[in-house]
């Protein structure tokens, strides 16, 4: 990820900082930053949002389409990631430069939204073997500030919650094929199931402390972070260890019981948001303002 | 059936014929045993080499089962780009499978999966080297998967473990890859392929669980969980695949030490 030069200094005063629960913003070390969610931010899209936490700035769109599904999952339908990163947030991105940690970040959500009891994608088959639904999400990044996979993960989900995919009708034609059938009407429109999908918490250390949602000063602090996606319902669907440090067993349980706990409690909080962000939904005059 | 096309060549790809093979509807019926006859908690047979590659400062070959992993660590080189400076060493890692190491067909996405390995293995790897003593050098090890019957990423961590032990580059501890799958209240050690992609379990916890281990530090340097799980199960097996291990060390320290005696009978030699 860019890198931000921080001087030793800077980061005793930092690590200190943690070690008696303040931070620079304020905050404890387990408090998210204030979390900016809107929807609709893509009209052009089946589902979009735009998610904004300090000076981390995510645009997601989902475009549906209709395609042959996988010849492993003939009754389900698809959900494919691609993570730009634009050279806004860093000129290191340029041209291939943000490949690497975009196709990072891309198997990691794939890795999450894999197993269908986290989101069921079999609502989305038209035609068994046939036709499904494929969910093309772009996620496009626009501003670096810390806690990527977080930001991320929380602005597909929004995303997912926005998705509104037309009602098709299938009929038997008259040579005997299945005939695909769109509706029209924007009120048969049918919503994802997304009740179970899981979202990114992801706990850095800095010092002997664990930390959430991390400033990118933090970031250039802590050696090692917890990376795990954990459902509304508390289970986790991944995890990982990102960073270039090493971890005690305890701490690595620690960190776990902290992520269930956070992610939980910050689904709980995303869901009112949506509902609350939904009526609110293409009014707004631009995604940057 | 729509079997796509190339849009590269305009040519229509081809598929693998194990795709119109009829399948057990329910698979192994949620293996009541384990194909092989080995006990949930039972490693299959393994074999660590040192020494293959001869033009690497170090190398390493796996054999878990019939998991076959080659390692080579290339460098310490010195790095000739001013931009790339560094007071750290840069550690880079690829990862690639041999086009008939995975069962199946030739996969089209198999490089996504590399890409994941190669920054998997790299971020475990790292805290294992003192990159702090080789500023303004580079290390690259190459990790070569020559057949996949699971744990191919486990193996590549302690091909790689074994690699930089004998290349001579300081280090803070060796470094084991262990991993288990998760199915239901069961936990299989070392599993198969076949185990790994086998479908989840109707309920309960289920996936992969990799983890990278330096044993006398005590650290985890990896970790990597699919699936379904919780933390509190999730960290039972953590300890278990500690324990497993600690069981895999005597055998890596004998294969350096087998490379040991060896050089020290060729300067004999030489002398």
């Amino acid at each position: 990820m860019a890198n931000l030069a921080v001087s030793d200094s800077e980061k005793t005063f930092i690590i200190h900082g943690v070690e008696d629960n303040l931070r620079c913003d304020g905050r404890g070390c387990l408090d998210y930053r204030h979390i900016e969610l809107e929807l609709g931010a893509a009209p052009n899209c089946s589902g979009s949002s735009h998610v904004r936490i300090a000076n981390t700035d995510v645009l997601v769109g989902i475009k549906a389409e209709i395609a042959a599904p996988d010849h492993a999952a003939p009754d389900r339908g698809r959900i494919e990631f691609f993570v730009d990163l634009t050279a806004n947030a860093d000129p290191e991105f340029e041209g291939t430069g943000g490949d690497e940690l975009g196709q990072q970040i891309a198997g990691a959500l794939a890795e999450a939204y894999v197993s269908k009891r986290f989101l069921d994608l079999s609502s989305l088959c038209i035609v068994k073997n046939q036709q499904v639904w494929v969910l093309f999400v772009d996620i496009l990044i626009l501003e670096l500030g810390g806690s990527l996979y977080d930001a991320v993960s929380i602005a597909v989900k929004a995303a997912l919650y926005d998705l509104r995919i037309p009602k098709l009708t299938v009929s038997i034609g008259e040579d005997g094929k299945p005939e695909i059938e769109v509706s029209d009407d924007p009120h048969t429109q049918e919503p994802l199931a997304i009740a179970n999908v899981p979202c990114f918490v992801t706990l850095s250390k800095i010092g002997s402390q664990f930390v959430v949602d991390v400033s990118q000063e933090e970031a250039e602090c802590s050696t090692v972070n917890m990376c795990c996606a954990i459902a509304p319902n508390g289970r986790m669907a991944t995890t990982m260890k990102t960073g270039v440090g090493s971890l005690h067993p305890d701490s690595l349980i620690e960190a776990l019981q902290l992520a269930q706990e956070i992610g939980v409690a910050l689904h709980k909080a995303l869901h009112k948001q949506f509902v609350k962000a939904q009526e609110l939904s293409g009014r707004t005059n631009g995604f940057l303002l | 059936m729509n079997l796509g096309s190339d849009r590269k060549t305009r040519v229509a790809a081809s598929v693998p014929y194990q795709r119109f093979m009829v399948r057990p509807r329910e698979p192994e019926k949620e293996f009541c045993k384990r194909k092989d006859g080995r006990r949930d908690e039972e490693l299959r047979p393994r074999i660590f080499e040192s020494g293959l590659v001869s033009d690497a400062s170090g190398s390493g070959y796996v054999e878990q089962g019939s998991t076959k992993v080659v390692a080579a660590v290339f460098g310490p080189r010195e790095v000739t780009r001013r931009k790339e400076f560094s007071l750290k060493a840069q550690l880079r890692c690829v990862f690639t499978f041999e086009p008939f190491a995975t069962p199946g067909g030739r996969q089209e996405n198999i490089s996504l999966l590399e890409q994941r390995y190669s920054s998997w293995l790299e971020e475990s790897l790292k805290p294992v080297v003192q990159l702090r003593r080789y500023p303004k050098a580079s290390i690259d090890i190459r990790v070569t998967c020559l057949e996949n019957d699971g744990g191919v990423l486990a193996a590549a961590l302690t091909a790689c473990g074994i690699a930089l032990a004998t290349s001579g580059i300081e280090t803070f501890d060796l470094v084991i890859g262990v991993n288990l799958r998760a199915h239901g209240d069961r936990v299989l050690m070392d599993p198969s392929h076949a185990e790994e992609d086998a479908a989840p379990s109707r309920e309960g916890t289920y996936g992969n669980v990799t983890l990278g281990f330096m044993p006398v530090l005590c650290q985890i340097t990896g970790l990597l969980q699919t699936g379904d799980s919780e933390p509190a199960t999730l960290c039972q097996q953590i300890s278990s695949l500690i324990k497993i291990a600690h069981g895999v060390k005597p055998l890596m320290e004998e294969c350096l030490i087998d490379l040991g005696k060896l050089q020290e009978k060729l300067s004999e030699v030489q002398m």
